[in-house]
């Protein structure tokens, strides 16, 4: 069984892309060790995506461990349903980051209530303020306009994978990113006004 | 261009250019995740005491169904050769080598040995073996001798005679014989 294993693994690495995914989804409901080579595949792209979304190299990993469990457990859906596993797991990664935000803000706000704000923020990698604001502002998005931005610009998705990663038409994809632009851009450019 | 429009496009831009400075954020931690890796691992155990644990219940269910045999594992330790010459009948027994098969002789009419091989990968559905050899008349293509060979498993009752017919050893998994 090892031997079949690693002549895998070598014909694994001569390739790459979906179509060498889609084979490892198709193995992956009964070996976990396919699995193991999406994680190993795809775990970069995933926790720096969520790096991204959370400028925090800690949640970023909590995150991915949220996100590659799922992704197992329901590794025949996504071979029913043909989605790159890729998409699949920023799908998932998005909405993990999505529920994150929300529970950070409330902790957020609980903390700035003790008058200690600066402390909640100590565990930040990333404490860039502008990347902050834009951080914010893409939190403050509607979920659907959100899902769509990240995906599009922040996971680097084309339109066509991002319709497929969210079971949408690429004219929805196109329109609620260009709309998800207006309001960061007013969002940034009431916050800039406003500290001005 | 008024005062209003040049701000618009200043924010545009720099809200452009701020999430451009996000999107290229690279990922500045470990390349593995400990906790992942553990979730793996713990699976891919998982998995394996499944398998075991199928292989340990489909091989005590083959044992109890008397079923196929393989990897040395011998279920059978005689056969019950019987010989059908002419519509005269007669029965002798053969001991299983080591490796559950057996190798059966019988001697035909017109002199010399014919040998046939049985042995697990002969059983049928009903869990018993069967094979069988018919010598012909080159010349007029009668059957002059019908063989049947039956397994008998430790304990097991004798079988009942059961002539095989020409076609029953295609590939290699004898059929059921016609009734008589």
């Amino acid at each position: 069984m090892s031997v079949q294993a690693s002549m895998v693994g070598d014909v694994f690495d001569l390739t790459s892309g979906d179509a060498h995914d889609a084979q490892l989804v198709a193995r992956a409901s009964d070996d976990p060790r396919a699995f193991e080579q999406i994680y190993r595949r795809h775990y970069r792209m995933v926790a720096a995506y969520l790096y991204r979304r959370t400028g925090d190299t800690h949640a970023a990993e909590d995150l991915a461990a949220e996100t590659f469990p799922p992704a197992m457990k329901s590794v025949r859906s996504m071979h029913a349903r043909g989605v790159p596993a890729r998409l699949w797991l920023l799908r998932t990664a998005t909405n993990a980051a999505s529920r994150w935000s929300r529970t950070a803000a409330r902790r957020a706000r609980r903390e700035t209530a003790r008058a200690r704000p600066d402390e909640s923020r100590d565990h930040r990698s990333d404490r860039n303020e502008e990347l902050e604001a834009v951080r914010a502002a893409i939190e403050r998005l509607p979920e659907r306009f959100k899902a769509v931005l990240c995906l599009n610009t922040l996971a680097g998705l084309s339109t066509s994978e991002t319709a497929t990663a969210l079971g949408v038409r690429e004219g929805t994809v196109k329109s609620r990113a260009a709309r998800a632009r207006e309001m960061i851009r007013r969002s940034l450019g009431q916050t800039t006004g406003g500290a001005r | 261009m008024n005062q209003a429009s040049r701000n618009d496009d200043r924010t545009s831009t720099h809200a452009d250019a701020s999430l451009q400075a996000l999107a290229s954020l690279d990922w500045p931690g470990p390349e593995r995740n400990r906790r992942i890796e553990e979730f793996l691992m713990h699976n891919q155990q998982k998995a394996t005491h499944h398998r075991a644990r199928a292989g340990i219940w489909l091989g005590v269910a083959a044992v109890l169904l008397g079923g196929a045999v393989y990897g040395g594992v011998r279920l059978y330790d005689r056969y019950l050769v019987k010989m059908n010459v002419n519509g005269k009948e007669s029965v002798h027994e053969v001991e299983a080598l080591p490796d559950g098969n057996a190798l059966v002789e019988v001697p035909l009419e017109g002199g010399g040995t014919a040998r046939i091989l049985v042995g697990p990968e002969n059983v049928g559905e009903d869990g018993r073996i069967r094979a069988g050899i018919i010598v012909q008349d080159s010349g007029t293509g009668e059957a002059t001798q019908t063989v049947t060979i039956e397994a008998i498993p430790p304990g097991g009752a004798t079988p009942a005679q059961q002539p095989a017919k020409p076609d029953d050893k295609k590939d290699g998994q004898p059929k059921e014989p016609a009734p008589n």
